[in-house]
């Protein structure tokens, strides 16, 4: 017995597609305000929004997958499918602190003031931004808590720390821009970029802990194998052999294979109707599981 | 690292088997192959697992106890655990074992339970 996956899976790339769209038109204004503007801040936003819409750009690639593999047999790879695009973001986001420490470090050593009508273009653009990465962080963890998925969740914390960096520049260009009358201001610039790259580095970090550990498959937590065993204490007269319980976990599915003997008088019927219980019943306890009971 | 100790003892007409320490992934398969070489090819076999001294189950030790009490069944033989520790019991009630196993105070009550052979 095996269940079909029934995640609205259409609604999921669907929010995703909007990220991505979201992400681009991002991407190409901080590129303009990058080329028009002299700041280390303005830098580090590029290559932070790159790297954002580069893990959207993934999850959403991932997501397509997903979608055509669950006309086939690609069960048991999705999961590494979502985290190997994670690992891929996390190796790049590494890329990114580099050229962002060391342009802070060029700006520390000959300091100068910001200057450039792309200043204007970023502080625009942040307020902008920061109403739409919040009402995406609304919508992912909505579908996130629907869902099941670390992947929407990781996104919704993405979409956070978007809005938070974008309230974070927007004080950073104007501190500069309100406080240019003082020396130590043109060290704003290049310091808010460093704290920039900081953000950056615990995301690629967690990211990239929590991508090569789900690579390997997990075993399933604890808390969910008392919970197949108390479902099949539950049905304990049911069935008259516990032969296997196999389980684990992939990325945001899990999968449960119970082999269970049953008489050779019990009727097919019965067999049948307590097999599907059992799994129903465990489907429902389990989040994203799914469960498999096969009769010896 | 945890350890179990198993003590097999047969003694009137039934199989005391006396668990000491913890039931862990690591230590379950000798548990496992302990219990099942206990009652092989016994007809109506009667049993105490005896928990005075187990400290600790995981989810493995439960799967165990399960396959066993159904083994046991199947074999139409008597199965009592005893004395069982708090934490222990703790983890048998949450998991709803409370409702399929019989529980007793201590050895003498399992005795009691059985059938004069």
């Amino acid at each position: 017995m095996h269940s079909a996956p029934q995640a609205s899976g259409s609604d999921r790339e669907s929010a995703t597609r909007t990220a991505v769209i979201a992400g681009g038109i991002d991407v190409l204004v901080t590129l303009g305000a990058l080329l028009a503007a002299h700041s280390a801040v303005i830098l580090a936003d590029f290559c932070k929004t790159l790297l954002e819409f580069m893990a959207v750009l993934l999850a959403w690639l991932t997501i397509r997958r997903i979608q055509q593999g669950a006309h086939h047999q690609f069960d048991y790879g999705v999961g590494k499918l979502e985290n190997l695009s994670s690992l891929i973001v996390s190796l790049l986001m590494f890329l990114c602190l580099a050229v962002i420490i060391a342009n802070a470090t060029y700006s520390l050593t000959h300091p100068a003031h910001i200057s450039g009508i792309g200043v204007w273009i970023s502080v625009v653009s942040q307020i902008l931004y920061a109403v739409i990465n919040t009402r995406l962080v609304l919508q992912s963890r909505r579908l996130a808590r629907e869902r099941n998925s670390p992947l929407l969740e990781a996104q919704a914390g993405l979409f956070f720390s978007k809005a938070v960096a974008n309230g974070f520049i927007l004080l950073s260009l104007g501190l500069s821009t309100l406080l240019a009358a003082y020396s130590w201001s043109l060290y704003i610039d290049p310091c808010a970029s460093l704290i920039i790259a900081v953000s950056i580095l615990f995301a690629a970090l967690g990211i990239f802990k929590n991508s090569t550990l789900d690579l390997l498959d997990r075993t399933l937590e604890e808390e969910h194998q008392i919970c197949i065993l108390r479902a099949l204490a539950r049905h304990f007269d049911r069935y008259e052999e516990l032969r296997e319980i196999r389980s684990r976990r992939s990325g945001s599915q899990v999968f449960v294979e119970i082999i269970l003997g049953f008489a050779p008088a019990q009727p097919a019927a019965e067999i049948e109707t307590a097999a599907r219980q059992l799994k129903l019943e465990l489907e429902r306890e389990i989040p994203g599981s799914r469960v498999t009971i096969a009769i010896a | 690292m945890a350890l179990l100790e198993i003590t097999c003892t047969s003694a009137a007409g039934y199989l005391h088997i006396l668990l000491r320490g913890h039931i862990t992934s690591a230590t379950a398969p000798q548990l496992e192959q302990t219990l099942a070489a206990a009652i092989a090819g016994q007809a109506a076999p009667q049993c105490v697992l005896d928990l005075g001294d187990l400290v600790y189950t995981s989810s493995a030790g439960l799967r165990i106890f399960l396959t066993f009490a159904k083994r046991m069944k199947n074999a139409g033989g008597q199965l009592v655990f005893c004395a069982v520790q708090p934490a222990v019991h703790k983890v048998l009630e949450v998991s709803g074992f409370t409702q399929i196993l019989t529980l007793v105070p201590d050895v003498t009550a399992a005795r009691d339970l059985f059938l004069p052979r």
